[in-house]
């Protein structure tokens, strides 16, 4: 009996398994091997001669001016903007959830930054901010792209909440600020670092609407971030520079989304 | 035994019958006899104003009209007589057959006959009549209703004992053709089948014919539209090969794998070309070759076509040459070629099949980075941004080892020759023409009106005379080009360093705002594009105009018999370097290509070619002749420098905001040095 139960389950694991696969396939295929490959041209000084220089690309980009600005706005734009998303996504989210009836309905409109085209969001950030010459339109921008499904995420968790936990809670005499503080905010707290995650990629990904915005490969210089610096080299036809600069961009993600699930793990313990 | 017996008598009686029925060949279908001449290359000197009105015999004997005029006055040229002459191999004339009054617009050979189209004196309709070569007696065959005023036929042919014709016909023309593009437009023709045996003539059901060919088993192709496009078919109900070929007015085909020989006239350049009906790309057999109706045929390997191409040329008369097919064409994997935007001259494919494909600066970037092996070679002009990096990255294949590049460089320019090779010696790029911006003016005009052109003129002295120009009444006879003579100006600026913020460049803007706003358009400039060709055209009223792009054939650097009075000099320095800008437009080998063996082969004979063919000023030696315009010319192009442009909108838009009074200069220079230290230094 025992032996059966073990090979059904042995079975049930290698079909689960087997499910993978193709998931897995498709990620080593269009991920992993073209990321080993970057890798490696960044590890020689030219792809058509192909002699290793070692480190050499990643000194030169690491103490590049304009890779050091670059990189310098990329995480501007991360400490400033992000926390403001969180801190109105958090803010709107509350309201929808538990505010007045016909607020609740305007939930749609939250939507609208998601699915409204770039160019003509940008047409009227032109029109709206064409005398400004701070970073203030961009940082806006991009406030106003992403808080929009941040909002959505966000009342998904609260609504998510079982009533139940604060009808039993109240019952025990807990205050309004226990129930939040116990209840609430533990509850939603994974959804507020996914967020906050995704809102940290997303600001890796905002070439798109500076680019439309200033019309140019090189805008003000406090707008120009690791993605124009990327998107350079490419057009210059720097491979070296470009590998190089992608593999730094990728380990820098990578460690925020790490200390972002260490702390996560953290806060749980 | 019995089976043995039987088996015998079997194969007897299928021998005796295969005998019988080879033997009962239809008298009507010409055995083809072939022949071989004795060049690759010939030119028929004896033919005169032939255009389409010749064929080939099976033996090589050319067909072809010889019509003699003579000039009355009071008349002008009047026709004494109109025959059809038989020309050799070699060229010779060896017999004339008197058309009477008989004129032919087309002819084709068929058995000792020739089957002629045209008309009569007295008669209003199309005719179809024939003359016997050996007893030279002419038989009109059929009267057609196809009035003469509508046109004549425009090309014919023999398949299968019947004469296709095609011809403008008003029935046809009052239909619409349900497919026109920028390449093709219906021309209201017909195709129409006389039977020799049974002397009947019909229009054949093929919708929106262009124009007809033969093929080399002594069939018909057509080429038409329908809904879907232009196509080729090879018969009345037969399968529709599509291939958008725009307006082809002469082509034969030339084997069974469909391989054709055409002239269009929807190219750049004009070529004779071969190509493999429904696909892509083409070999370019000979240059600066344009064919009208009729004006190709092929028989026994050799291709027969009549060029009536001609630049500015007045005494240029079209020509009946042979070419032997396997001497021009190369049987190579096809060469893709790759171009940012658009180059501006595609070269010469010297035989060698190829593919050329426009991308956008992005998509070219990729191609090119991702060690792409599907494409061949890239063509471009280092005034593209991207033409020095390709050097720069070493993204090419050095081309030091192939042969006749070493020596075609040695020919070239000084600084073409030192823009072509890489730091470390390595031949990077072969290039093929040399732009020079240049002014071109009428010296005794321009002295009438005081208006003095020299070498070591300034800018400040170019706007005076414009000025000058423009108040007087030639106001309306030159052209000088704001947008493009500022761009001109800037580019010395960017060659000289990669920062505005000089003496040099202020005094410059300073003055371009006051006196030479081509933005706000308060400026002198006469804002018209006048070519080569217009300010030769009328040479002795043009005062001077603003040359960008110097030369594309022989033909166009020297338009006129008599260009005495006209000279050249440079476009004014604005900086300490005197040198003029130029641009090369060139071809780099990429070095992932998967058919390098091809493309080697076709950068030797590119490189062969044009040390002989070379129709531009990009060699040092003048071989144009003594003539003072072309000596200003070389002397423009020997002290010149091949300039590698950065991209405009690192510094165009602001100094055009500045001339549109949006910034100050100092906000200006202060942006466009920004962007370019950026460019210089990420």
């Amino acid at each position: 009996m025992k032996k059966a139960k073990t090979k059904k389950g042995f079975r049930w694991n290698t079909k689960c398994k087997l499910c993978l696969v193709p998931s897995l396939l498709g990620t080593l295929v269009f991920f992993v091997v073209p990321f080993i490959r970057v890798i490696y041209y960044s590890l020689i000084d030219n792809q058509f001669k192909r002699n290793f220089v070692g480190l050499d690309n990643y000194i030169d980009t690491l103490t590049n001016d304009y890779f050091l600005l670059a990189l310098k706005n990329s995480l501007l734009l991360i400490v400033i903007c992000v926390p403001i998303v969180i801190i109105l996504s958090l803010a709107v989210s509350l309201v929808l959830s538990y505010g007045i009836r016909w607020v609740r309905k305007t939930r749609a409109a939250f939507v609208l930054p998601l699915v409204i085209p770039t160019a003509s969001i940008v047409l009227i950030w032109q029109s709206v901010f064409a005398q400004d010459t701070s970073v203030l339109p961009v940082y806006l921008l991009f406030i106003w792209k992403n808080t929009g499904i941040c909002i959505v995420l966000l009342t998904a968790a609260f609504t998510a909440i079982d009533p139940a936990l604060f009808e039993a809670a109240r019952l025990d005499g807990a205050s309004t600020f226990t129930l939040h503080k116990k209840i609430t905010i533990p509850i939603i707290m994974p959804t507020v670092f996914f967020v906050s995650l995704l809102t940290i990629v997303n600001s890796f990904k905002i070439f798109k609407e500076i680019y439309l915005y200033y019309g140019t490969n090189y805008p003000p210089d406090h707008s120009y971030t690791l993605q124009y610096y990327m998107n350079n080299n490419f057009l210059k036809l720097d491979y070296q520079s470009l590998a190089t600069s992608a593999v730094l961009t990728s380990i820098l993600v990578f460690g925020i989304v790490m200390a972002g699930m260490a702390l996560q793990r953290r806060y749980r313990q | 035994m019995k089976k043995l017996i039987s088996n015998i008598l079997i194969f007897a009686l299928m021998s005796l019958s295969l005998c019988l029925l080879s033997s009962c060949s239809d008298e009507s279908v010409e055995e083809e006899m072939g022949f071989e001449a004795e060049s690759d290359f010939f030119q028929y000197d004896e033919i005169e104003w032939v255009f389409g009105r010749f064929d080939v015999g099976s033996d090589g004997t050319v067909y072809a009209e010889n019509t003699v005029k003579e000039y009355v006055e009071n008349e002008g040229n009047i026709t004494v007589y109109r025959g059809v002459a038989a020309y050799s191999l070699d060229g010779e004339l060896t017999e004339k057959y008197d058309l009477g009054d008989y004129f032919m617009s087309t002819v084709a050979y068929c058995n000792r006959k020739l089957y002629l189209t045209g008309g009569k004196d007295g008669s209003y309709n199309c005719l179809v009549f024939s003359i016997d070569l050996d007893t030279k007696e002419i038989t009109e065959l059929y009267e057609t209703d196809l009035s003469t005023s509508d046109g004549y036929p425009l090309c014919s042919l023999i398949s299968n004992d019947s004469l296709y014709f095609i011809v403008f016909d008003p029935v046809s023309a009052a239909e619409v053709c349900p497919y026109e593009s920028n390449t093709f437009q219906y021309s209201g023709l017909a195709v129409y089948c006389y039977d020799i045996k049974t002397g009947e003539l019909k229009k054949l059901n093929i919708d929106f014919p262009a124009v007809i060919g033969g093929t080399y088993d002594g069939g018909i192709c057509i080429y038409a539209a329908d809904e879907k496009g232009t196509y080729f078919t090879f018969g009345e109900n037969s399968e529709k090969i599509y291939s958008d070929m725009g307006n082809i007015r002469s082509f034969a085909v030339v084997s069974s794998k469909n391989d054709y020989v055409f002239s269009g006239i929807s190219s750049v350049n004009h070529t004779l070309n071969k190509a493999v009906i429904g696909e892509s790309g083409c070999s370019e057999l000979r240059p600066d070759v344009m064919c009208s109706y009729n004006g190709i045929k092929y028989k026994s390997g050799y291709t027969f076509y009549v060029n009536t191409y001609n630049v500015n040329d007045p005494n240029y008369t079209p020509v009946l040459y042979r070419m032997k097919n396997s001497a021009y064409a190369v049987e190579n994997k096809t060469i893709r070629a790759v171009s940012p935007t658009f180059a501006y001259d595609e070269p010469f494919g010297c035989g060698y099949k190829m593919n050329l494909t426009k991308l956008t600066d992005e998509e070219f970037a990729l191609k090119v980075l991702s060690q792409s092996p599907d494409y061949d070679i890239c063509v471009l002009s280092t005034r593209l941004n991207m033409s020095e990096n390709i050097r720069d990255k070493g993204t090419f294949y050095p081309l030091n080892e192939v042969e006749d590049v070493e020596e075609y460089l040695d020919k070239c320019f000084p600084s073409v020759k030192e823009a072509a090779l890489s730091e470390d010696g390595e031949i990077w790029m072969l290039p093929i023409e040399l732009d020079v911006d240049v002014l071109m003016y009428n010296e005794v005009l321009c002295e009438k009106y005081g208006i003095e052109f020299g070498k070591d003129m300034s800018f400040e002295q170019l706007i005076e005379n414009a000025e000058k120009a423009a108040k007087s009444e030639k106001s309306n006879c030159y052209a000088l080009q704001g947008y493009l003579l500022n761009t001109n100006m800037l580019l010395q600026f960017m060659r000289a360093g990669s920062s505005f913020d000089t003496d040099e460049f202020r005094s410059f803007a300073e003055f371009s705002k006051e006196r030479a706003n081509y933005i706000t358009e308060e400026y002198p400039f006469a804002n018209l594009f006048m070519s080569q060709d217009d300010f030769f055209e009328d040479k002795e009223n043009h005062l001077f105009t603003f040359s960008s792009f110097q030369t594309t054939s022989e033909m166009q650097l020297i338009p006129i018999s008599d260009p005495t009075g006209i000279r050249a000099c440079p476009l004014p320095s604005v900086t300490e370097d005197k040198r003029s800008v130029g641009s090369c437009l060139f071809i780099s080998v990429n070095p992932t290509s998967d058919n390098l063996d091809s493309v080697l082969g076709y950068i030797s004979a590119l490189a062969e070619y044009l040390t002989d063919n070379n129709p531009n000023i990009l060699f040092s030696e003048n071989k144009f002749g003594d003539i003072p315009y072309i000596n200003d010319l070389y002397e423009i192009y020997a002290n010149s420098s091949v300039s590698f442009n950065v991209s405009y909108e690192l510094y165009r838009q602001d100094y055009e905001n500045y001339l549109a009074g949006e910034v100050t200069l100092d906000e200006c220079i202060k942006e466009a040095d920004r962007k370019l230290a950026a460019y210089f230094n990420e």
